[in-house]
């Protein structure tokens, strides 16, 4: 009990004691901060696989059509909770005078897209009222123009509505690496000229290497605005027939051969695997009763997790690697903090000669010495530890405001989506690395004190006493 | 004198004083390893940026170009600053139509013109060597006279593709030593790989040019290029200027004056990068001025003149963010060294309390006490800062040996253009670090000296 009320009694009184736990502090905080970022920016590029991949992809091994027959095979499966059609191809887009961008056409499912949150809400003009559906279709407000523009043209042909990522419409503003909102939303509703997006197709007449460009006029209905910034800066959605269209090959009964995927979402609460398994099921009863054809065919496909994708795979292993170097590093950092507490310690036990002199001579053996300068160390280190985990959490959760405060120091954003791929910083505390965290602080403040807790039980207490 | 062999005495027979070496050694060279790195690292990049943008860069962000640019190189070459200047046409392109055509960057380049002006043909692979590379694409000395595959004018349209883009075609993983396994397997010019190109042309006005839904051609494989640049070789096709220009109606075949995206400049030996680039954007407003005045400028109104490192001010901007983040770090790092700096002294004053006290007593005077301290803490300083540059210069020089030795690679050079971690050490960084860390030490014993001048004589004495 005397030891407990010792060690209370020199974490209370000396002072110096403090720098040491403010040095465990900073290390477990630095490196919580650290780790919850790097997983964070994991996670958000996960989720953003899964966002742009679906949870589940389906590619067919070959081209093919009635994709939405695919789609009602896959949706009456009950643990598919919605399967979305995607065709995608390089595209070359001509917003207007002088200005052609490099883009990614998607064409896309709007209404099923639209069942995901996190897609409607994205969008500038249809994503604020839950009620309406959003559409690909020029709305009344626009049409006018629209006719103006294809009678001043001799166009006949009337241009598709799309839905533009922000950076393809708009740059982000340089300092705060944020879209003018406004200015964007009233460019979309002003604009009175069509844009042309332009790609390419294998030859119609299946020569196989011949290609024929294609283009189409299109007019700007929306923008989106997802936060990530290869979404925001390239792509153009567009409906998925009309994309079907552009790049497939023309069949008998008027449907378009295309190599396009689907985007599978699984009902909540279901397991991936079985997910999975029942996709794999949906996939076969299109192949064989649908489509007629033979195992063999039906086998060329893949199916898989859109986190389990190759290039996903190769990106969150290097990632993790870097933040091991990082972890590394910081840990490096601990080791310093382990020397100060050795320090103060060593202090500590010069100064405390005679309190350990008079606990020797009660009657404490050599180990119960030991152990209270161990238990003080300790304290240091749990002290630490809980600041630590305090501060580090606050970091993670204001990691915003600190961005800001720091770009305001600096003058440049530090943190700009272009670089980072992300709109938004990771700001989810990683409490499952608070786990190994919080006793690597608590054990490197130990071991600082190891050794002169090994002194100050090897102190004899006659000579401890023999002062004044 | 006395004053230095007690410093000299307290320094050995402390052991306490090591421990105070140590952390002062085992700082300076953390931040000494870790700066190298870092500043090596953004060396590295930076020097990659100027050899692929060249010294100065005059460009536009339209893709509808300027026009002029032939006079305005024939002045800056001449009479002006820059010892040579070619165009170039930056534009976007698809490339493709088996697998899905991809948009990418296409750059079209006089390739004779743009290696002397940046180091862009140390970045070829089949044609690093020689003294001019080019686009043509080359006979195959094994095939018999007359039977040739391609005619003269396909031979001139060669294209040379950045290092990724082309493992990222071919293979699921676009990393240099696909690149290899490819060159293996047979990638070489002669192998008449051909790739469908589209552009998209542009008046002068900026309206749709010529059938208004863009144009193609069919180039051959003839080289590619490892900047070094992750961005640019992920999303670079580069062509020749002649055929890029004509296919984006940028030849002047429309009556007006021919036009290119970009001037890229080549400084003269000796001229100082800020110089140069000033003279250029003189010289340019001048130009600017001139034309305008004949009724002929209406491109050239927001043309930059821009230094290599404000052209590509985006792609640098992170190396030296991160740099500075890491210092911060270290600062951090620093500070708490000082505090056990500071402990330590502490804890010799408190010991050494009774020397101190004969010292006074014998007529030292309290400024001599603290003197003791102050130099005791110059002297760990000196001697710690010494032993840990020492050491931090040995692992940086190493690097790559400890590297390979601990069996770990930190940098994939697939994955980041790092070929060898950088192991040359700044030695003016260095004698900073070494400073601050004396200085910290020093730092780190005033308080405690403070505190041994204004100890009272008796005070001290009477202890025992």
């Amino acid at each position: 009990m005397h030891k407990f009320f010792l060690c209370l009694r020199y974490l209370r009184k000396r002072r110096i004691a403090f720098f040491g736990v403010a040095a465990v502090a900073l290390c477990v905080a630095l490196l919580i901060v650290v780790t919850s970022l790097f997983s964070g920016f994991i996670d958000a590029y996960l989720s953003h696989a899964q966002r742009v991949l679906g949870e589940i992809v389906l590619v067919p091994g070959a081209e093919m059509a009635r994709y939405d027959e695919l789609v009602q095979c896959l949706e009456e499966q009950p643990a598919v909770a919605s399967a979305i059609p995607v065709v995608q191809t390089g595209a070359l887009l001509f917003l207007g005078k002088g200005d052609v961008r490099a883009v990614q056409l998607v064409g896309t499912d709007l209404e099923r897209r639209c069942r995901e949150p996190w897609f409607r809400k994205s969008l500038f003009l249809q994503g604020g009222d839950e009620a309406a559906s959003p559409s690909f279709a020029v709305p009344q407000a626009m049409r006018e123009k629209v006719q103006r523009w294809m009678q001043a043209k001799r166009q006949q042909q009337e241009p598709v509505g799309v839905i533009l990522g922000v950076g393809v419409f708009g740059e982000p503003d340089d300092l705060t690496d944020e879209y003018d909102r406004a200015g964007i939303e009233q460019k979309i509703i002003e604009h009175d000229s069509a844009m042309v997006l332009t790609t390419v197709r294998r030859g119609r007449d299946g020569g196989g290497l011949e290609t024929a460009k294609i283009s189409k006029p299109c007019w700007a209905v929306d923008v989106i605005q997802t936060g990530m910034n290869d979404v925001d800066t390239r792509f153009v959605y567009l409906p998925f027939e009309v994309a079907q269209e552009m790049i497939g090959t023309k069949t008998a009964d008027a449907d378009y051969l295309c190599r396009g995927s689907v985007q599978i979402r699984a009902t909540e609460g279901v397991k991936l695997t079985e997910a999975l398994e029942q996709v794999r099921a949906g996939w076969d009863k299109f192949a064989t009763e649908r489509m007629n054809w033979s195992q063999g065919q039906a086998a060329f496909v893949d199916i898989f997790p859109a986190t389990e994708g190759p290039g996903v795979k190769i990106f969150t292993h290097e990632i993790r690697k870097q933040m091991n170097v990082m972890q590394l590093l910081l840990g490096l950092i601990c080791l310093v903090a382990a020397l100060l507490i050795f320090v103060i310690l060593f202090m500590v036990v010069i100064q405390k000669r005679r309190d350990i002199g008079i606990v020797r001579s009660l009657g404490s053996s050599r180990w119960a010495v030991a152990e209270l300068f161990l238990w003080y160390g300790g304290g240091i280190g749990v002290l630490g530890a809980i600041l630590g985990v305090a501060l580090g959490a606050w970091a993670t959760w204001n990691i915003a405001f600190i961005e800001t405060l720091l770009t305001q120091l600096l003058g440049f954003k530090i943190w700009k989506s272009g670089v980072y791929m992300f709109s938004e910083i990771p700001h989810e505390v990683a409490w499952n690395s608070v786990g190994w965290i919080v006793p690597l602080g608590i054990a490197s403040a130990v071991v600082g004190a190891l050794i002169p807790a090994i002194k100050a039980a090897r102190m004899e207490p006659v000579e401890a006493l023999r002062w004044e | 004198m006395f004053k230095l062999l007690l410093i000299w005495r307290y320094f050995l027979k402390k052991r306490v004083a090591y421990i105070a070496v140590t952390a002062v050694a085992l700082l300076v060279m953390m931040v000494l390893v870790v700066l190298s790195v870092m500043s090596g690292l953004l060396e590295d990049t930076r020097m990659r940026n100027h050899r692929w943008a060249g010294d100065v860069v005059v460009a536009r962000d339209s893709l509808v170009g300027f026009d002029g640019y032939e006079e305005f190189i024939r002045r800056v070459t001449e009479n002006g600053p820059a010892e040579a200047a070619t165009p170039v046409i930056r534009t976007f392109g698809l490339v493709g139509s088996i697998s899905e055509p991809d948009a990418v960057g296409i750059f079209g380049v006089k390739l004779g013109e743009f290696c002397r002006v940046t180091g862009f043909g140390k970045t070829l692979h089949w044609q690093k060597e020689k003294s001019a590379a080019s686009f043509y694409v080359p006979k195959d000395e094994f095939v018999t006279p007359g039977a040739d595959l391609l005619t003269e004018q396909q031979r001139q349209r060669g294209f040379i593709a950045g290092t990724l883009y082309l493992a990222g075609r071919y293979t699921d993983r676009p990393s240099k030593s696909e690149i290899d396994k490819l060159h293996k397997r047979g990638l070489e010019p002669s192998a008449y790989l051909s790739w469908p190109i589209t552009v998209f042309g542009l008046s002068s006005r900026g309206t749709a040019a010529g059938s208004g839904v863009g144009e193609q051609q069919r180039f051959f494989y003839v080289d590619d290029s490892d900047s070094g640049l992750v961005d640019v070789d992920m999303s670079a096709v580069y062509v020749d200027f002649d055929q890029l220009q004509k296919l984006c109606y940028m030849d002047g075949g429309d009556g007006e004056p021919k036009r290119a995206s970009e001037i890229r400049v080549k400084l003269r030996q000796g001229v100082a990068p800020e110089q140069g680039r000033t003279a250029i954007a003189k010289l340019w407003r001048e130009f600017v001025t001139e034309q305008q005045a004949a009724g002929r400028g209406r491109l050239l109104a927001d043309v930059k003149v821009q230094s290599w490192q404000e052209y590509r001010r985006s792609f640098i901007a992170p190396a030296e963010k991160e740099k500075s983040l890491m210092v911060v770090v270290f600062a951090m790092i620093a500070l708490v060294a000082i505090f056990i700096i500071f402990a330590i002294f502490y804890m010799i004053v408190m010991e050494k309390v009774k020397d101190l006290g004969i010292v006074k007593s014998v007529g030292g005077s309290g400024w001599a006490a603290s003197q003791i301290f102050l130099g005791y803490g110059m002297l760990v300083g000196i001697v710690g800062a010494g032993v840990g540059a020492v050491a931090g210069c040995l692992i940086v020089w190493n690097t790559n040996e400890l590297e390979s030795w601990l069996g770990i690679k930190l940098w994939d050079p697939d994955v980041y253009a790092i070929e060898r971690i950088p192991d040359v050490v700044d030695y003016s960084q260095a004698a900073v670090i070494v400073l601050v860390a004396i200085l910290a030490s020093v730092a780190g014993a005033a308080i405690p000296a403070r505190k041994a001048a204004k100890l009272e004589v008796v005070e001290a004495l009477r202890v025992e």
